[in-house]
């Protein structure tokens, strides 16, 4: 677990796009299986997890109002058992990759291990289960089969206080990073739930947020923050400095493109609209990031997801020259 | 802040906004009436509603696919804006201009038109009838995009004069002519089509390519008029200002004869209408002062329960007295339900049944409706839980007695003024419950269903369907 010394960015260039309206809508986060790609929905237009494969295939369905009312997170473990957070329900609902059910746990309240409209999920380093527990203004801690590990945070906007927390994560130090939804910044907490530093503050310029949704980090330290009402995903590299924002640059996805090309008037009408505007976020939800350097923005609010591809090269101490105590104009 | 001032400012909101609870009537206790007005028609002095809550816990709102749950978005911000009169002033251009969202099933284009009327529905009539003319809805809805220089279509120009702004009998068949070719050319931008990411928005063009630009006559006067100068004549007609004080009348004081037969019957309240009108034509169109005036009349203050309650006002003030979907929605809260509640009762928000609009009055009201105007009411008071009955039951004080809980429960839920015989029924059921018993919790969970009845028979009055 050694991060590079430095990297050299060459770009995002822009991957390609899944999912599609009535397959994938109103997408709030996504996991991976082997070979599925699992999404989870939630709005008028169905609460359940999508399935879906790299080729944009509607596989069908998992879970739905039967198990959970308002879904929240999504987690996928080695086996591709999902696990959902119920916002309605207080509750963390398990399924197999089948969709058959395992297990619900959670109930609602403020003790320890007790559930206030669990949010967003991500798994630590030894599979347990870290989760945002939004009313309750805390970050929890459970084993996958609901045994209560550990909890921190309490309402306020002070240092390590939270209010509404949304998506989280895990680094691979073990550094837990929170998208501190209602204060509009994102906190960085010790393993044991101690405060090390905040990003951002209210507004719409750079590093600034409005509603922070959720919050991913690469192998390289790279933060990614979907900033939710700023309809953009921001980037911070691992000292917490601005790097650039991903606004959305969405190309049509293997299921669209068949629509399209099947229906003569919608062909028509994309061929005279705007076209600048289907590639823009609208809402972004979840971000996520794998090992391969890929960025999945949820496209809440357009029923797709956005991949981009980080490309970057790494670099050691010896190949960039030392940080300068000053700037330079003379950059040639 | 005696009964009587009490039971005015209730009134006030119920009009000028969908009503208020005891609490919100408390916070507004050290204001006169008279400041109430003026905040009423200055929403800019509240905060804007913070929606945030709203889209975290139903995040469809964030898309633009589906009317209902916007129009259940509009309920919810009825129901907790500290802008009263804004949403209300929205309803009333709406319930005026008409545009339903069948034709389009645009969403976007239908909640803008909407987002248009809360930006400009306290502005002047001139804005308002131009930002009607622009607006892409109201454009698709009246086929002014169809309307060409070398093939005029007139939906809109005679809809424009005889439903927006002077109606029948002001105006001749060549006027409408005459105001759509003045319209030609005003278009909007193609919106890309639903499949596969959702709508997006249109906006308003002006294609002058295909405007005529010859002279036209228009109410006698002579010009190479466009569709601007069209609105600027018609807002100079005192069929106009009629019109529209007539619409502020029926929709705020006291229910009129529908919009059809008003060129036929007087105004029920000449001399009120009049005054008004003078008020909007010396003040260039605008439409605070008029409200203005309005709220603080007498006949304003003495119209209590001459209006029957539309729809969502229904809905809103009684889920104002529950304390149900307020800013952070409880579990399981869909506000896209809220819109077929209202509907049901015959009021589907942004989807008004012809260009005519809703009947109002007495006309909300028939078997159907009302049945599920009352079954709404009281199933609202089923849960005990809810946080507006909670409120209810701790004002209430240790023990009510027999004799008081009808006042008492009439007092919290209005002030409301009942009839001789509805008193007499609820009373009977006073004293078949007899003193009740709120001195401790476990008093409260044994005896709160008793209140809540009480709660339930005064909703479902015929008093109780009149704001």
């Amino acid at each position: 677990m050694t991060l590079p010394f430095e990297l050299l960015r060459s770009g995002y260039p822009y991957y390609m796009t899944l999912g599609q309206r009535r397959v994938t809508s109103n997408p709030v986060d996504i996991g991976f299986g082997k070979e599925n790609v699992y999404v989870l929905t939630r709005g008028g237009l169905g609460n359940e997890v999508r399935v879906i494969n790299w080729e944009d295939e509607n596989l069908g369905t998992r879970g739905g109002a039967s198990l959970f009312q308002w879904p929240a997170a999504l987690l996928v473990d080695e086996d591709e058992n999902l696990y959902v957070t119920d916002e309605a329900n207080h509750k963390v609902v398990v399924m197999d990759k089948d969709g058959e059910h395992i297990n619900t746990w959670g109930e609602k309240g403020s003790e320890p291990g007790q559930l206030n409209r669990p949010s967003g999920m991500s798994f630590d380093a030894e599979g347990n289960i870290v989760l945002s527990d939004a009313m309750n203004s805390r970050i929890q801690r459970f084993t996958r089969d609901g045994k209560h590990l550990q909890a921190f945070g309490e309402f306020g906007d002070g240092e390590g206080e939270l209010n509404m927390p949304w998506g989280l994560t895990v680094d691979q130090f073990g550094d837990i990073f929170v998208a501190d939804w209602k204060n509009d910044r994102v906190q960085r907490f010790t393993s044991e739930g101690e405060f090390k530093s905040a990003i951002g503050s209210h507004g719409t310029e750079k590093g600034e947020f409005r509603r922070p949704s959720s919050v991913a980090v690469d192998g390289h330290g790279d933060i990614y923050v979907s900033d939710w009402q700023n309809d953009r995903v921001q980037l911070f590299n691992r000292d917490e400095r601005y790097i650039q924002s991903f606004h959305g640059n969405a190309s049509l996805s293997r299921s669209g493109k068949q629509y399209i090309l099947s229906n003569l008037v919608t062909l028509r009408l994309r061929a005279e609209g705007d076209f600048e505007k289907t590639q823009r976020l609208n809402a972004p939800m979840m971000v996520k990031v794998d090992d391969q350097f890929r960025l999945f923005i949820t496209d809440f609010g357009n029923h797709r997801i956005q991949i981009y591809q980080k490309d970057a090269v790494e670099l050691s101490e010896t190949e960039i020259a030392p940080k300068m105590r000053n700037p330079i104009l003379f950059t040639t | 802040m005696t009964n009587n001032d009490l039971a005015l400012k209730a009134h006030l909101l119920r009009r000028a906004g969908f009503g208020a609870s005891r609490f919100e009537l408390e916070q507004i206790s050290d204001k006169s009436y008279e400041e109430i007005v003026e905040d009423l028609v200055h929403p800019e002095r509240f905060e804007e509603i913070d929606e945030d809550y709203l889209k975290r816990y139903n995040p469809e709102v964030s898309y633009h696919d589906g009317h209902p749950i916007h129009a259940g978005r509009w309920i919810w911000r009825m129901i907790n804006t500290k802008r009263p009169l804004e949403e209300k002033m929205t309803l009333f251009w709406h319930h005026v201009f008409a545009t339903g969202h069948y034709k389009g099933d645009h969403t976007p284009s239908t909640i803008g038109q909407i987002e248009t009327f809360r930006e400009n529905g306290l502005t002047d009539i001139k804005q308002i009838l131009l930002d009607l003319a622009k607006d892409p809805h109201m454009n698709y809805w009246l086929d002014n995009c169809e309307n060409h220089s070398d093939q005029p279509n007139e939906n809109w120009g005679r809809e424009l004069l005889e439903l927006f702004s002077m109606g029948v009998g002001n105006y001749s068949e060549e006027d409408v002519k005459q105001a759509a070719r003045a319209f030609t050319g005003w278009t909007f931008e193609q919106p890309l089509p639903l499949y596969p990411y959702g709508h997006y928005e249109s906006k308003f063009v002006f294609n002058e390519s295909d405007h005529d630009n010859s002279e036209k006559t228009f109410l006698g006067r002579k010009g190479n008029f466009n569709g601007e100068d069209i609105i600027d004549i018609i807002c100079e007609e005192r069929a106009t200002a009629l019109f529209i004080c007539r619409h502020l009348y029926n929709f705020f004081v006291e229910d009129e004869s529908q919009v059809p037969a008003w060129s036929i019957e007087p105004p029920r309240n000449p001399e009120a209408v009049d005054t008004m009108i003078d008020i909007l034509m010396s003040n260039d169109g605008e439409i605070r002062p008029v409200l203005t005036y309005m709220f603080n009349s007498d006949f304003f203050k003495n119209s209590f329960y001459k209006k029957v309650k539309n729809p969502s006002e229904l809905v809103a003030g009684t889920l104002k007295l529950s304390g149900r979907y307020s800013v952070v929605l409880a579990e399981g809260e869909n506000v896209g339900t809220l819109y077929n509640t209202a509907a049901v009762m015959g009021q589907a928000l942004m989807n008004p049944p012809t260009v005519e609009g809703w009947h109002t009055g007495h006309e909300w009201i028939d078997g159907g409706t009302l049945n599920e105007r009352v079954n709404f009411a009281v199933n609202q008071f089923n849960d005990v839980s809810s946080p507006g009955f909670r409120d209810i039951l701790e004002r209430l004080g240790p023990v009510v007695e027999s004799g008081d809980l009808v006042d008492r429960c009439l007092d919290l839920i209005g002030p409301i003024e009942v009839g001789e015989e509805t008193r007499m029924a609820l009373s009977k059921y006073a004293e078949e419950v007899g003193d009740v018993n709120l001195s401790t919790n476990e008093d409260k969970v044994e005896n709160a269903q008793k209140i809540a009845r009480m709660i339930q028979l005064i909703v479902s009055t015929r008093e109780y369907q009149f704001a």
